[in-house]
């Protein structure tokens, strides 16, 4: 007779209830019912299985499937461990049972709490980005040649060289370069993106010629489908001309003029536009010598990046810390040169006074100090940057100051007896000495000086 | 086409006409042999195998109803340890589409098992509906006649339908998967005249009061922009204004033939009241503007980005994720019966304190405000209901959350401006599995474990309509965008479509071969997906309730499906960890007409070579076994797809729950 469930378990279940001698023909009748009503259950419990979304029965779909049948739950089973059972042979019997450990109370209580488990959250990433998936670590990396079809394929994607993309900048700055020109484009369109990148990085081209170029991205209005090649483009020429300040200039250009383009769709392509100007920003050396101007392209590409956070900013709103973390971590770094903290700063300052006071001005009492061991120990290039460097920390606070004067109330009386004798003490202990004599060389008024200090927060 | 299609209708064999004289001298109770059972479908069953390669597959057809009503009737008699030979014996036939319902009915050996078993009461006490043309019926019947084959007779006579088309065969490639074939409650006839029923999918009219509020705010506003903007760009084509996506849209209301009748009531538009003074016009030109500014997909234009979200540390208690239509909140059911809502454009959940003393508001809702958090906090948790939560949906205004458990009775209506439960309306007798929010607000409906799906408005905590019918669970529901139908997907393995005025079933689509999970209806209301156990996605011309094709790929059950705004595109979650787009109008011939008298040819199914079950059989093909209207396959992280949805300017949202290890 077939079925799983044997009719001396029944038997050996009686026994325990006290029946002693149960008759073969009642075990097996109800063998076969007990049999039909687990499947039942177990069907019934699949469907709270599958709607709770889950691959794997629980003991709680089981006691949700026996509430339905207003039978009692089983308690006990509802906690997700993998329950094994004893096999036991007596009388040539196969006895079946759950070996239920023997716990000590003792060490029950004693034993440390169980640590919390971590709360429920949960991540943003894209999928996809106008029908491609972009390579970042949210995405599992696909073996072999991706199956998928794309419509009128151009480029069939595979993994292997989209990883040969992936370039580090720096040590700091990743950027993956997926490749997203999935879409065949057309022929003008073609035509449009190949005078634009001859007018702009081709040796023959000219200024006037360039111009009309970046005019022309900023306001045409059909140029949607191209961003992807442009995008592409940019990260590669910043790649590809580290040294070489002029195209790197170019490509700020472009990517500027792409920004100003209202009639552009950029938030899928900002992920791999950011390494590319933050690297014109932070990077150790750009140009070939460190005496060529790099310091107006980073301000450049600070102003880009600080339009970009403006633009997307509050659609976006892990943008603005993320970036304002990895300039703050670029300039705190002292094994970083120069060039990267300038650009750090000038980065940070482009962000606007909220940023400087929060940001900057904590840690300025550090950085001076940094700066002096290295002006004593240097040389006289390394001063030069240095001195680049505190340049640029002081025009930040000018544009703090600037802020705080044209939002100060009219002061009013008590406060103006009230202010501290000790002012230039306080300043010292908070921004260093290089600083403050710094500040006292520039501005005479020492109500500015005491706002300054007020921007320390709550500590006033 | 269509002369031969009204001639095989009248034609068509009314139920018992069909084989009375084979019977006439055959009694049931003599048969005490239950080998007669077996030897006969035996023979029948290797007759069929030796048939023409043209008839087989339709014969094939034939034998799973025999299949099964020969394995319930050795049971009935008793001869359970027959049954479960026979049933070893000759499973594996019909195991490729047939599983699930077979591993349902091997489970019975008792006679008493028969009265109570779900499926097997399904098939006793309903006709399996069956397709065949006349030549196959023909040369089957002459057969079990001529063999005396008279317990085969009986089955066929006594629980199957056949439907005989003129012709030499049908034209459909598998026959086992046509959508009438199959248990629906319903005859062919009854079935054919409730998809004739006329359905109207334009969308909801407009009320003139509030198109003549917009029209006005618009026209003030847009005046000066417009000359400002031809002037600085001298663009020829200036971005279609607002105004003109408002005619559009009431030049395309008209184009539908609506009927007052049917029309479901709203309250009225909320425009003069002092709190919600313009509210509803203010959300018709952000839902214009959207429009607007949407990106138009196709297969062949712009394919969709998708952002994913995906939960962790969830420890599988995650069991439904809803995100508001705007995407700026997303919800999720926990088993362990509470709701949690976070965030998504960065703002603060903020609820009001529970210190508000009555006293010191005056009067004015926005004094309320006063007493909201002034921190917030990340998400919020709404606790509430006594056991898992299984559905969610936000309203379209996203001002409010409903949520269904299986606390058997409860749907609970929770306000998303102060983070607590307003309403909780009871009814069901069971589990709820799904709920959806009206498209217009205002009203939800239900789907339960008790076989109905209910409607219900928010202001009363009654239900309004139950909608009574299907076989088995309700396991999803979906409202039609002009909110005058809804649709239900069923482990009967069908979807029906309700009238809600009233409260009739106007079409019934059975083709499926597992239970439906989820459905998604297009913007324009003329299509209809639906997908669940069996992997495959369906898409349904709603007018004339055909089939009109099935798309395959997916590996595991499909848990949710949303159509592009411009319906070019599917988009499906499924569980086994991808989202996968699909090219909608792929293999579409015929013009989709919203009038069931046009008649749609029988679109052939565009299968790729790949899928041809009687030839390949191999099951290591199955990975590479889809259907050409897959666009493509977005694979994430071991993190099943609990929803997908596509905002108002077709970008896509996708969500899941990330499964830490494979146990």
């Amino acid at each position: 007779m077939a079925g799983f469930f044997p009719k001396e378990t029944v038997k050996n279940t009686a026994e325990v209830v006290g029946i002693s001698n149960l008759k073969d023909e009642v075990a097996l009748a109800l063998a076969h019912d007990v049999e039909y009503r687990l499947y039942e259950i177990i069907q019934e419990a699949t469907k709270f299985m599958r709607h709770s979304k889950r691959t794997k029965l629980t003991g709680d779909d089981i006691n949700h499937a026996l509430r339905t049948r207003n039978v009692e739950p089983l308690y006990g089973f509802n906690v997700p461990i993998l329950y094994k059972f004893e096999r036991l042979t007596t009388n040539t019997m196969d006895l079946y049972y759950l070996e239920d450990d023997e716990l000590d109370f003792e060490s029950l209580i004693d034993a440390p709490l169980p640590k919390v488990p971590q709360d429920v959250t949960f991540t943003a990433h894209w999928l996809a980005v106008e029908g491609v998936q972009p390579l970042i670590p949210h995405n599992p990396t696909i073996k072999g040649p991706v199956k998928t079809k794309t419509t009128k394929s151009v480029a069939s994607t595979t993994h292997e060289n989209l990883e040969s993309n992936i370039t580090e900048i720096n040590g700091t700055i990743e950027m993956t370069n997926p490749d997203t020109t999935n879409q065949s484009i057309s022929q003008e369109h073609q035509r449009y993106y190949d005078s634009i990148v001859n007018a702009v990085f081709s040796p023959e081209s000219n200024d006037v010629l360039r111009n009309q170029a970046f005019t022309s991205l900023s306001i045409d209005t059909g140029i949607n489908k191209l961003l992807p090649h442009f995008t592409k483009l940019i990260c590669e020429k910043v790649v590809e001309n580290i040294r070489n300040l002029e195209a790197l200039d170019y490509s700020m250009n472009m990517t500027k003029s792409l920004l100003n383009n209202e009639t552009v769709y950029l938030d899928p392509h900002l992920h791999q536009l950011i390494p590319a100007v933050l690297t014109c920003l932070v990077s150790k050396r750009l140009g070939l010598r460190s005496t060529e101007d790099h310091w107006s392209l980073r301000e450049h590409a600070a102003k880009i990046i600080a339009e970009i956070i403006k633009r997307y900013g509050p659609a976006y709103h892990t943008l603005k810390p993320r970036i304002t973390k990895t300039l703050l971590r670029a300039l705190l770094d002292p094994n970083k040169s120069f060039s990267t903290h300038y650009g750090a700063i000038v980065g940070l300052s482009a962000l606007g006074p909220e940023v400087i006071k929060i940001l900057m001005l904590p840690n300025i009492k550090t950085y001076g100090d940094f700066i002096r061991t290295q002006n004593e120990s240097g040389d006289t290039i390394a001063k030069g940057e240095a001195d680049r460097c505190l340049q640029a920390i002081m025009d930040a606070l000018d544009k703090l100051i600037e802020d705080l004067s044209s939002r100060k109330m009219p002061r009013p009386k008590h406060l103006l007896q009230q202010r501290d004798v000790n002012l230039r003490e306080k300043l010292t202990e908070k921004l260093g000495n290089l600083f403050t004599e710094k500040i006292y060389e520039r501005f005479q008024d020492e109500d500015l000086i005491q706002d300054i200090l007020n921007s320390f927060g709550g500590e006033q | 086409m269509l002369r031969h299609e009204s001639r095989s209708r009248a034609q068509s064999l009314s139920e018992n006409s069909a084989f009375p004289n084979y019977i006439l001298y055959y009694n049931d109770a003599t048969i005490t042999n239950p080998e007669i059972y077996h030897s006969q479908y035996g023979s029948f069953r290797a007759w069929i195998d030796n048939s023409l390669d043209t008839y087989k597959l339709e014969l094939r057809a034939i034998l799973f109803p025999v299949f099964v009503h020969v394995y319930l009737d050795l049971v009935v008699k008793g001869f359970s340890a027959e049954a479960t030979h026979f049933m070893e014996t000759f499973k594996s036939d019909h195991l490729e589409f047939h599983s699930l319902q077979i591993n349902k009915i091997s489970v019975i050996t008792h006679p008493q098992h028969v009265q109570e078993n779900e499926i097997a009461q399904n098939f006793r006490n309903n006709k399996y509906n069956l397709h065949l043309s006349d030549t196959v019926l023909g040369l089957c019947m002459n057969y079990l006649q001529e063999n005396k084959f008279n317990v085969l007779l009986r089955i066929i006579n006594q629980y199957l339908n056949v439907k005989t088309e003129i012709g030499h065969q049908l034209n459909t490639s598998l026959p086992e998967l046509d959508q009438a074939n199959g248990i629906s409650g319903h005859t062919f006839d009854e079935l054919e005249q409730l998809n004739k029923q006329k359905v109207y999918l334009g969308p909801r009219p407009m009320d003139s009061q509030l198109r003549e509020e917009i029209e006005t705010i618009l026209k003030e506003e847009e005046s000066p922009l417009q000359t400002i903007y031809v002037n600085k760009f001298d663009d020829p084509m200036p971005s279609p204004s607002l105004l003109r996506e408002l005619n559009e849209r009431i030049s395309r209301e008209q184009s539908y033939e609506g009927s007052e009748r049917g029309e479901i009531p709203f309250p009225p538009h909320a425009d003069n009241g002092a709190f919600s003074k313009g509210v509803d016009v203010q959300a018709e030109i952000a839902a214009l503007n959207d429009i607007r500014n949407r990106i138009t997909l196709g297969p062949t234009t712009t394919l969709p980005s998708i952002c994913f979200y995906t939960f962790h540390n969830t420890y599988d208690s995650l069991n439904c994720i809803s995100i508001s239509k705007d995407a700026s909140l997303i919800a999720g059911g926990f088993a362990e019966s509470y709701i949690k809502i976070w965030s998504l454009n960065g703002e603060k959940t903020k609820a009001l304190r529970n210190n508000i003393k009555p006293n010191y508001v005056n009067g004015s809702a926005f004094d309320l405000e006063r007493f909201r958090e002034k921190e917030g906090s990340e998400f919020k948790r709404l606790t509430g209901h006594s056991g898992p939560v299984f559905g969610l949906s936000f309203s379209p205004d996203r001002r409010y959350l409903v949520s269904c458990s299986e606390d058997k009775t409860v749907a609970r209506l929770w306000s998303t401006d102060t983070y607590t439960n307003l309403v909780c309306y009871k009814g069901h007798n069971y589990s709820i599995w799904d709920i959806d929010f009206c498209p217009l607000g205002f009203y939800f409906a239900t789907a339960s474990h008790d076989r109905t799906a209910r409607l219900w408005s928010c202001d009363q905590i009654f239900q309004l309509r139950i909608f009574a019918g299907h076989l088995s669970d309700v396991d999803t529901v979906k409202f039609h965008p002009n909110a005058r139908y809804i649709f239900t997907g069923s482990s009967d393995r069908t979807v029906r479509m309700w009238d809600i005025q009233e409260g009739e079933t106007v079409r019934v689509f059975s083709g499926h071969t597992g239970t439906i999970y989820c459905l998604a209806v297009s913007d324009d209301g003329k299509l209809l997906a639906s997908a669940g156990e069996d992997k495959t996605i369906k898409i349904w011309d709603l007018g004339s309730g055909k089939c009109i094709k099935t798309m395959k790929g997916h590996q595991r059950i499909i848990y949710s499906l949303d159509f592009s705004k411009e319906r070019s595109i599917l988009v499906s979650g499924s569980a086994d960890s991808t989202v996968r787009v699909w090219d909608v109008n792929k293999g579409i011939t015929t013009e989709i007409n919203d009038s069931p008298e046009t008649l749609i040819n029988r679109i052939q199914m565009e299968e790729s070579s790949t899928v041809n079950p009687v030839n390949e059989r191999a099951k290591h093909a199955e990975e590479n076994l889809h259907s050409d209207d897959l666009i493509s396959t977005f694979p994430t992280k071991r993190t099943p797809v609990y929803k997908v949805l596509f905002t108002p300017r077709n970008l896509c949202l996708g969500a899941g729950s990330f499964v830490a290890s494979d146990l």
